[in-house]
């Protein structure tokens, strides 16, 4: 059989196909998410620095420790090219300019590395490349953004799935009995009486020790609402027409699951995420709370009060 | 182009976890780590590492870890975090050659990784093991353990 090159026909619905699907995420015509993806840029800029700071204040063990001042310059370099984004129409030079810097972190820790360290890598890769100043990068920057915030609640609760530890709750029975005390402040009551003690009775590193199972049909509930939760926001968040309202519904569910270990700085960064699916431009709108909270974060690290918001080891 | 790049950087991000899931199940990869997006999901990685060191004479010298040198400990410490997040893609070999540096009399080492996990049927920990047995020349035979020897390997003090 001979090879046939594609008609024009062919070609353009090859074409039609091929965008598609990356316009799922896309901003209806006419509206314009240029001064949104300005806020995004330089939220994620200040979430680097605070990132930074958290770092030279709380060092991380060896051999992941940076070098001494290493973090230090950093911090303040991040916070010199968030303060540019932030006065300047120079931001996307001013993401250039961070990227080497925190990759270079994020090689260092490897392979050990958070995974909010990879998810803040990538958007500062995409705010380099694409500038929401000019129209046709704004439109590729916003539907790219949208889709790894998809991709992420879609993975998070599909890899939930494919682990079989959510459907009877042995994962979360598992926290309760050996996390740090928050896990159990925050989802014990949900537990029958006595449930609690027998749990944090168990001995970590001890073959055969169990059940990590509860009787309480609540807690198996909240335990399968968060998978099977993920999977719908993800879903949802893809068409035009819900996706403002799983947003919504995502930045809840983030904040809920991060209250137990404090990871306040992941729900800060995903929340900045999900606005973006979000009309009225909340990222502008909301930066100077925004920048308010990654503030007071760096007071506590500082001693300001508010230690709950530190994660059980004292960093953010 | 650049939306080219774009659509072929989503699809690779979009692929990865699932290759991520294969890692975890084929090799032991920490799924809390290298960007999976699988965290919360199992228990974090809980393992030990025991070394035993095999004289000349063909005696046994089980290290104990309270009792480690500083250089041990660190050999032994970074392994085994390599190995929580690496699972089986991270072998013993630098450790065995890093104590054969410390223990001029030992000929070979063998390395017992002990991994701690929950188990989705029963809800109680189970433990799986991997044994490895390393020489000092290179040669990759294993040794005969001795019948008693993880009770020996794993007796409390």
């Amino acid at each position: 059989m001979s090879a046939r090159a594609p008609s024009g026909r062919e070609s353009a619905s090859f074409g039609a196909v091929r965008a598609s699907w990356l316009d799922w995420t896309a901003d209806p015509p006419g509206v314009s998410s240029g001064r949104h993806l300005v806020a995004f840029r330089t939220l994620l800029l200040a979430h680097l620095a605070v990132q930074a700071w958290a770092w030279s204040v709380h060092e991380l063990p060896p051999p992941y420790t940076f070098p001494p001042l290493t973090m230090r310059v950093a911090a303040v370099w991040f916070t010199f090219l968030c303060g540019i984004s932030l006065a300047t129409d120079r931001g996307r030079l001013a993401c250039a300019l961070a990227l080497p810097a925190f990759a270079a972190a994020v090689a260092w820790t490897f392979p050990v590395t958070a995974n909010h360290w990879y998810l803040a890598l990538v958007l500062l890769g995409l705010c380099s490349v694409f500038d929401p100043e000019r129209e046709g990068e704004s439109v590729l920057l916003i539907q790219g953004l949208r889709w790894l915030a998809v991709l992420v609640f879609f993975w998070a609760g599909a890899q939930k799935l494919l682990h079989g530890l959510y459907f009877r709750g042995e994962f979360m029975t598992w926290m309760i009995a050996n996390g740090v005390e928050r896990w159990s402040d925050i989802f014990g009551w949900m537990l029958p009486d006595g449930e609690v003690e027998r749990l944090r009775a168990l001995r970590r590193y001890q073959p055969g020790a169990g059940p990590y199972r509860v009787d309480s049909a609540l807690f198996l509930l909240a335990n399968n609402a968060v998978w099977v939760g993920e999977l719908a926001l993800a879903v949802l968040m893809g068409w035009r027409r819900t996706r403002q309202l799983a947003a919504f519904a995502a930045i809840a569910l983030v904040f809920t699951i991060q209250t137990a270990p404090r990871e306040f700085m992941f729900a800060l960064l995903y929340t900045n995420l999900l606005l973006l699916f979000v009309r009225g431009e909340p990222n502008r709108r909301l930066l100077p709370l925004f920048l308010a909270a990654y503030a007071y974060l760096v007071a506590v690290l500082f001693g300001a009060p508010g230690a709950f918001l530190l994660k059980a080891g004292g960093g953010l | 182009m650049k939306r080219g790049g774009l659509a072929i950087f989503l699809l690779l991000f979009a692929l990865w976890p699932a290759a991520h899931f294969a890692l975890v199940r084929t090799y032991d990869v920490d799924p809390w780590k290298l960007g999976g997006w699988a965290m919360y999901c199992v228990p974090g990685p809980m393992k030990t590492v025991r070394v035993v060191g095999i004289k000349q004479d063909g005696e046994l010298e089980r290290l104990e870890y309270w009792r480690y040198t500083a250089e041990e400990k660190w050999l032994a410490d970074r392994f085994r975090e390599l190995r929580r997040a690496l699972g089986e893609l991270r072998s013993p070999e630098r450790l065995a050659q890093g104590m054969f540096e410390l223990h001029g009399d030992w000929e070979g080492a063998v390395i017992a990784v002990l991994t701690f996990e929950l188990d989705p049927e029963t809800a109680h920990l189970r433990t799986r093991e991997a044994l490895s047995t390393w020489w000092r020349d290179g040669r990759r035979e294993p040794y005969e353990l001795p019948a008693d020897f993880h009770a020996r390997l794993y007796a409390r003090p």
